[in-house]
């Protein structure tokens, strides 16, 4: 086919790559030569062919063409180590219920008011732990209640959820001071018994500093609340009315025993175990004593458990609902409705 | 062709299928869109196309979106002549030659355009141009080296640009 000026392109990008055959190639020579244009054109472009450089652009939305979603090894990584974690968390959670409910439980009964002996302190003592707030106590402070269990105690009431160990030191000075108020209390029973044995007995005189106060029966005449010096005063009748004795010494004036004593005086008399606590002065004590005596025993470590668990899943309250589940086989956790942690009634 | 092997067209293709489609159109949300339209085709058409020639299908299927664009035909017309002129701003402050070659390629007719991009930018041989285009391997020649004699005219001696 002879090469024209009207179809010259047809070989000249080839001619210009190198790849026209042998026989074109000359007979595009031989027309180069008699055509000046085309043959200035073709050497213009020998020097400088321009090509489009490519650019490195990327597609930004290629995951959303995909079929299957893509996973990462870093994707994959973090999946495990999540999944390890919640695995963790619940061992632990495992392993703490199991650790407490392992202690000794000592059954909390009523406290027993012995006026013969003193072992009503003991046996609150033995009852009650005064955690102090030091050591293990004092580094829980966020949320987790200091306790230090000592050999045949029981765990400490603590309030529920405290915020800090300043409050547990609180907690447990107050609880402290009630063990002295109480002591004392009992020591002074104690001393009444004896000194009524003794009064009955008419073998020994009433202390200087004691005053008997024999009331009469509502005839009108009221027992006054006299200094040490004065005695005990009769009815008019000279009649020896029921009276109701009592010890008061001016450190004890304002405790005073409600219950009337037997007539007797029996002093091996002794409450009965069923027997609610007397009444006492509500002033001496501090809104924690109050709660102390008025809680059960068993519902305060209850309601313990409950915060010290709390505190342990919270983390896990923003993946699935935590709630607090109890019935008659047991307490615990319960984590999305499906997984309970807890501990067995026994 | 499994959802693997087509998640494979994804990530082999979609880079080169996206940059042809943005320097024909200069419209990076119509490049995407024409993206995206080339492999729904491909996922449709999936039991048809042979192994192999994914990449030919798509840009095949692209090429012939970008034809049919209403506004890329109002953007450059049909007129196939050259319509630019000398910038002389644009001429100026240029870091090297490719930013050079790339301004006035898009000046280029939208055919000349389109095929200069599927030689350079995609290395495809005028054969499978051909058959992209519908065009005969001679038209293929005779645009890509029109575009590049425009080119050089425009881009002028390279020794002012120095």
């Amino acid at each position: 086919m002879k090469i024209t000026s009207e179809n010259y392109e047809q070989w000249a990008l080839d001619y210009l790559e190198g790849t026209l055959p042998s026989e074109q190639r000359s007979a595009f020579e031989r027309f180069l030569q008699t055509h000046a244009r085309e043959a200035a054109e073709i050497k213009s472009l020998q020097e400088f062919m321009p090509i489009v450089p490519a650019d490195p652009i990327v597609f930004p939305e290629a995951a959303l063409l995909r079929r299957r979603p893509q996973v990462t090894p870093l994707r994959r990584f973090l999946s495990l180590v999540s999944g390890a974690a919640a695995a963790a968390v619940i061992a632990g959670g495992f392993l703490w219920i199991d650790h407490t409910s392992s202690r000794p439980k000592v059954a909390m009964s009523s406290v027993v008011v012995s006026d013969s002996t003193s072992t009503a302190v003991s046996d609150w003592r033995a009852e009650a732990v005064i955690a102090q707030a030091t050591g293990e106590g004092a580094e829980k402070a966020s949320g987790v209640p200091a306790v230090s269990v000592s050999e045949g105690t029981v765990e400490s009431v603590v309030r529920p959820l405290s915020s800090g160990a300043s409050r547990v030191a609180r907690w447990n000075q107050k609880t402290a001071a009630l063990l002295e108020r109480m002591e004392a209390r009992n020591e002074r029973r104690q001393l009444q018994a004896e000194q009524e044995a003794q009064t009955h007995a008419g073998l020994t005189e009433q202390p200087i500093d004691a005053v008997v106060v024999a009331e009469a029966k509502p005839q009108g005449v009221s027992s006054p609340l006299s200094s040490p010096s004065e005695g005990a005063s009769l009815s008019e009748a000279g009649e020896t009315n029921e009276a109701i004795l009592r010890l008061e010494t001016p450190e004890t004036m304002t405790l005073a025993y409600e219950e009337p004593m037997s007539a007797g005086g029996d002093p091996s008399f002794e409450w009965p175990v069923d027997r609610a606590l007397p009444a006492m002065d509500e002033s001496l004590l501090s809104d924690n004593a109050r709660m102390l005596d008025s809680l059960d025993m068993q519902e305060l470590r209850t309601h313990r458990e409950r915060g010290l668990l709390r505190a342990l899943f919270s983390p896990l309250e923003r993946i699935s609902p935590i709630k607090y589940y109890e019935t008659e086989e047991g307490r615990g956790v319960e984590i999305a409705s499906i997984l309970r942690i807890g501990s067995r009634n026994r | 062709m499994t959802a693997s092997e087509y998640d494979a067209c994804v990530a082999k293709y979609a880079d080169h299928l996206y940059r042809f489609a943005l320097k024909s159109l200069r419209d990076s949300d119509q490049a995407k869109d024409i993206v995206q339209e080339s492999f729904l085709r491909l996922w449709e058409n999936r039991e048809s196309v042979f192994s192999g020639k994914e990449k030919s299908y798509l840009f095949t299927i692209a090429y012939r979106l970008i034809v049919d664009d209403v506004r890329f035909a109002k953007r450059y017309g049909s007129n196939e002549n050259l319509s630019m002129h000398a910038d002389e701003q644009g001429r100026q402050g240029y870091d090297n030659l490719g930013e050079v070659v790339k301004r006035y390629v898009d000046r280029l007719p939208p055919r000349q355009k389109t095929l200069i991009l599927l030689r350079d930018y995609e290395g495809y041989s005028y054969r499978e141009i051909a058959e992209m285009t519908s065009l005969t391997e001679t038209q293929v020649k005779v645009y890509i080296f029109r575009a590049r004699v425009t080119l050089r005219k425009e881009i002028g001696d390279i020794q002012n640009l120095l």
